[in-house]
């Protein structure tokens, strides 16, 4: 029953949780089976109120449990020891017999014993009998079989011959012990317990470890031997026994060693067939029931087993549904979230993990909130304060999303005692209304209640106004880039009627103004008067011009559909001083302090716009186009061909020309954004990339499939061992002279470079022959000054000194400006 | 065979007791003249193999061992069957000295103890009358101190009992957490 309960219980649930079948079904079937059973255990328990065995057993049990206590135990002995069992206590029971089996029932020292005996032991008559036994739905803990002790040693042959019914019933039933008895035996071992002392009974550990089993028996039984060997003088002197019952006992010991083989293979047989045998007894007084019959079920290993597979099996489910609802909530945040741990609030096994979650959802409202601080303190303070107080922090927090339920719920949970450090009064105050300022000041100053009264009040009312302010002056006019046609409207209409602009707004301010005067607002007072200057101005006729540009703006704005047209805007507008946008930036340059930025903050969104995409475009065309192309042709490879780099500094002068060039101007010799706030943002390393290439094109011809350069070279020093130095270029030898200049051209398609000629006749050439041969020449002289070179031979032996000039500004000789031209991406 | 596996049973009480209880309780199971001298022979030859006891005490032993059989088959035995029980030590002794021979075991107690428990156990299963052996009998009793047997600590049983019952409690305490959470599985309706 207890591994049922659960199963069926088990079983009920995955039903429901796997929805196999309805609900209702499920219960129909619960209740339909619930009743079969109870029928059932109805009928058989009416047959066996009527049957006769159960009647006899009833009434001695009745009379017995008048008298004294009632039986709890319930021992059934089948005797096959072919003499009669009775006790040496005085017993009441009956005596009747079936199909020439013997049936006696008797009650001694508070158990029920029904003896079933047969003389010639005729195993269908007990069968029959123990069919008719099982019918009165007694339920014996125990099971005895008794036999004769020259049955001992032929047991397990015959119960696996002869006897395989009984067998069987001792195989099912839940505790066996062997009786070992005949007249004899029986009283001498009354003898030794009356005389003597009678040993422990020998118990076994059912279905346990045969060896182990074996040795616990082997030990127990030596123990009896010994102990009867010990008393074989006492018993035998001290008892009124005739001679003949006298060497029984003495012999009782060596009897004892003579059985105990036998004993032990009829213990190894029991245990390898499964019969829980539990205790070996000898003499009819010596009866040992087992004391708890639930330990000898446990020791079987299946049941352990199943019970804790059961267990392990709720306990797993019960996991997987506390992950799953686990996993549910942190799929989910803010109103959604707080809804499903309010529902959670019913179920308090999901306790833990409703607190996880709910100091998730306080963390993802405080993480980016600015007063995080401040809601802190109140968090970790107010745990019995006024919880309307509570409501209005939590509404503050969750800035309203959640209804007043969920408000309640969470001011229950998040307000927790705590140490944070006292929040600034400024930042107190946006959190909490007027109404509650008394109350937060008796915890934040309790000393001082009145000042901080007065101060949190003043905070409050000084930000109530300012806010207003904000929001007056934001509403000025009505301008919603995403409403275009609305917007139209609204500008067109305010165009012809300029008096209606900010009427209700002027009403509003004079309120203000009166009010805050009052309690001496001076900044927000002013701030009042500004914005009342900017109505007036927009009632004027410059203020027409101002929503005249304004609306041009927005309609600017909204035809600007694609980057390109964006960018094409702001070409245009950096270059026209008339354009919308450049005179609305002169209005804006030209106003009060005050108004300029109203009007700023009023068109920045619609300039940003239009600036975001051109500047996207800008950079899409470098990043896409440009940029990749200059890594294909990286120009600091010195074998890069002519040709490569024209193609590379053509594209850049292109990009420039067609993109950069209407927002940029030369300023001392350096290209730099026009200082114009029209959003348009040019990264200094595009900028940069360009004048290097500027610089590099300034000081060489790139010609078609060569490169061309013109120095004048004037030889300075020639000391000895040179007796003359040639000069190498544009397939051109000339001698050179010293302090008297002669042109160098250098053309990539011929070699350059020197040839000295020693003294002895000997010599050198210094040639290069590549692309850019006049750069490796030059990069094996010193450049002792300002475009001075200086040669030295290997051995330091001789060397000469040449001064060379560029053709132009630009000396291209320095090979880092080639090298390090900093192309890279628009960032 | 038989002797050598009493002899392993009560392996902690002296030998030569052991082997006097079995002599004793096979002749007492079996009454018969040849029965007898097998027995006869293997009190001998046990004797023979002592090195404790002097040629007194082991001739004590012998002496005594054949009255109180002869005395049991007295009826039945031959002159030549009586006189073949009585050599010892290749003489021919006469029987009839059964108590003598107690009292001789009796005079030296210390030493002889072995004979006086001996001498007890025939004086208990003699075939005298009663009323002649009860004196001597309670007179060996008291010289006699009584044999101790030490409780059998079945440490092993013990431990199965333990390991058993620590099961139970963890089955036990399992099955309620598991009905526990039973009662616990709810599935919230998110």
């Amino acid at each position: 029953m207890i591994i049922l309960i659960p199963l069926f219980c088990t079983l009920l649930l995955l039903l429901l949780k796997l929805q196999v079948l309805p609900i209702p079904i499920i219960a129909i079937l619960s209740i339909i089976s619930i009743l079969a059973a109870l029928s059932l255990i109805g009928y058989y328990s009416i047959i066996a109120y009527k049957h006769p065995l159960q009647k006899r057993i009833s009434k001695i049990l009745s009379d017995y449990e008048k008298k004294h206590e009632i039986c709890q135990r319930y021992q059934i002995i089948l005797n096959l020891s072919g003499h009669p069992i009775t006790m040496h206590t005085p017993q009441e029971g009956f005596n009747v017999r079936f199909q020439g089996c013997t049936i006696n029932g008797f009650i001694s020292t508070g158990i029920f014993y029904l003896v079933v005996a047969h003389p010639t032991h005729h195993l269908s008559s007990i069968a029959n009998l123990w069919s008719e036994i099982g019918k009165c739905h007694t339920k014996f803990h125990d099971m005895c079989l008794a036999i004769h002790p020259d049955q001992v040693d032929t047991l397990n042959e015959t119960l696996s011959q002869e006897w395989l019914f009984i067998q069987q019933l001792l195989h099912t039933a839940p505790s066996v012990s062997l009786l070992i008895n005949d007249e004899q035996l029986s009283q001498s071992i009354y003898y030794v317990k009356e005389y003597g002392t009678l040993p422990k009974p020998i118990t076994i550990t059912p279905y346990g470890n045969l060896i182990t089993v074996l040795q616990q028996a082997n030990d127990q039984l030596n123990q009896w031997i010994r102990q009867l060997y010990i008393q074989r003088h006492d018993l035998c002197i001290y008892p009124p026994i005739n001679d003949k019952q006298k060497t029984h006992l003495f012999q009782l010991s060596h009897s004892f060693e003579k059985q105990k083989t036998n004993l032990l293979n009829i213990i190894a047989f029991s245990t390898e067939a499964k019969i829980p045998l539990h205790s070996i007894c000898f003499g009819r007084n010596e009866f040992i029931l087992p004391k708890q019959n639930i330990l000898h079920k446990y020791k079987q290993p299946s049941v352990a087993v199943l019970l804790t597979a059961l267990t392990f099996g709720v306990y797993g489910s019960f996991v997987v549904i506390k992950s799953q609802v686990n996993t549910t909530l942190s799929l989910n945040h803010g109103s959604v979230l707080a809804q499903q741990l309010y529902t959670l609030s019913r179920y308090p096994q999901y306790k833990h993990i409703q607190a996880k979650h709910l100091r998730r959802l306080k963390s993802s409202y405080l993480d980016n909130n600015p007063n995080q601080a401040t809601y802190q303190y109140l968090f970790s303070t107010h745990k019995k304060s006024d919880p309307l107080l509570k409501h209005d922090i939590v509404n503050h927090l969750t800035e309203g999303n959640l209804n007043k339920q969920l408000v309640e719920f969470l001011s229950r949970h998040w307000f927790k005692k705590g140490r944070t450090s006292k929040p600034i009064l400024s930042e107190l105050a946006p959190i909490i209304s007027e109404y509650h300022i008394p109350e937060v000041c008796k915890i934040l100053e309790p000393t001082q209640i009145n000042n901080c009264i007065q101060s949190l009040s003043r905070i409050k009312t000084y930000q109530i106004h300012d806010q207003a302010l904000k929001n007056l002056e934001q509403t000025l006019i009505p301008l919603d880039i995403n409403n275009y046609e609305h917007t139209l409207r609204q500008l067109n209409y305010l165009i012809q009627n300029p008096k209606h602009i900010g009427q209700g707004a002027l009403r509003q301010l004079e309120d203000i103004i009166s009010k805050l005067s009052l309690e001496g607002h001076t900044t927000l007072v002013n701030k009042a008067k500004d914005i009342q200057s900017i109505i007036y101005l927009l009632q004027s006729s410059n203020g027409q011009y101002i929503l005249h540009k304004i609306k041009d703006l927005h309609v600017l704005n909204h035809e600007t559909d694609s980057d390109e047209d964006a960018l094409s805007l702001l070409q245009k507008a950096y270059m026209t001083d008339r354009h919308p946008l450049r005179e609305l930036e002169y209005i804006q340059n030209n106003l009060a302090k005050y108004q300029a930025k109203w009007l700023k903050d009023m068109t920045d969104p619609m300039i940003h716009n239009i600036a975001q995409k051109a500047n996207g475009f800008l950079k899409e065309i470098w990043n896409g186009h440009i940029y990749p192309e200059l890594n294909n042709h990286p120009i600091s490879n010195t074998d890069i061909s002519p040709n490569e780099m024209h193609y590379t500094f053509s594209l850049i002068q292109t990009y420039f020309d067609r993109y950069i060039r209407m927002f940029v101007q030369e300023e001392e010799g350096d290209i730099v954004v026009k200082p114009y706030k029209l959003g348009i943002h040019i990264p200094e390393n595009i900028l940069t990339s360009y004048i290097y290439t500027k610089v590099v094109a300034s000081g060489l011809d790139i010609k078609e499939d060569h490169f061309h350069a013109v120095w004048a070279v004037s030889l300075k020093e020639m000391p000895h061992p040179i007796e003359s130095i040639y000069l190498h270029g544009a397939n051109k030898k000339q001698p050179l002279t010293l302090h008297k200049g002669t042109v160098l051209h250098w053309d990539s398609r011929y070699p350059v470079g020197f040839d000295v000629v020693l003294q002895n006749g000997e010599t050198i050439s210094i040639i290069q022959n590549n692309n850019w041969s006049v750069l490796q020449l030059f990069s094996q002289f010193n450049e002792s000054k300002p475009l001075c070179y200086q040669y030295k031979s290997e051995n330091q032996s001789w060397g000469f000194s040449i001064e060379v000039k560029p053709q132009y500004p630009i000396n291209l000789l320095n090979v880092d400006l080639i090298q390090n031209i900093p192309f890279s991406a628009w960032q | 065979m038989d002797t050598i596996r009493l002899l392993q049973t009560l392996n902690n009480f002296p030998q030569q007791d052991v082997i006097h209880y079995y002599i004793i309780s096979q002749f007492l199971k079996e009454r018969t003249y040849n029965n007898f001298i097998q027995l006869i022979e293997l009190l001998d030859h046990e004797l023979k193999h002592d090195y404790q006891l002097s040629k007194e005490q082991k001739s004590c032993i012998q002496y005594l061992f054949r009255d109180w059989g002869h005395l049991h088959l007295k009826k039945e035995l031959k002159a030549k069957q009586a006189k073949a029980i009585f050599l010892i030590n290749d003489i021919v002794q006469k029987p009839g000295h059964f108590m003598e021979a107690i009292d001789f075991a009796k005079r030296n107690p210390k030493n002889n103890e072995l004979l006086m428990r001996f001498g007890l156990t025939l004086l208990v299963h003699s075939a005298l009358d009663k009323v002649d052996t009860k004196a001597k009998i309670d007179a060996l009793e008291q010289l006699l101190t009584q044999e101790t047997l030490e409780p059998l600590i079945t440490v092993e049983t013990q431990r199965q009992e333990l390991k058993t019952i620590l099961i139970i409690g963890y089955n036990i305490t399992l099955a309620l957490y598991c009905i526990w959470m039973l009662t616990k599985i709810t599935y919230p309706p998110l």
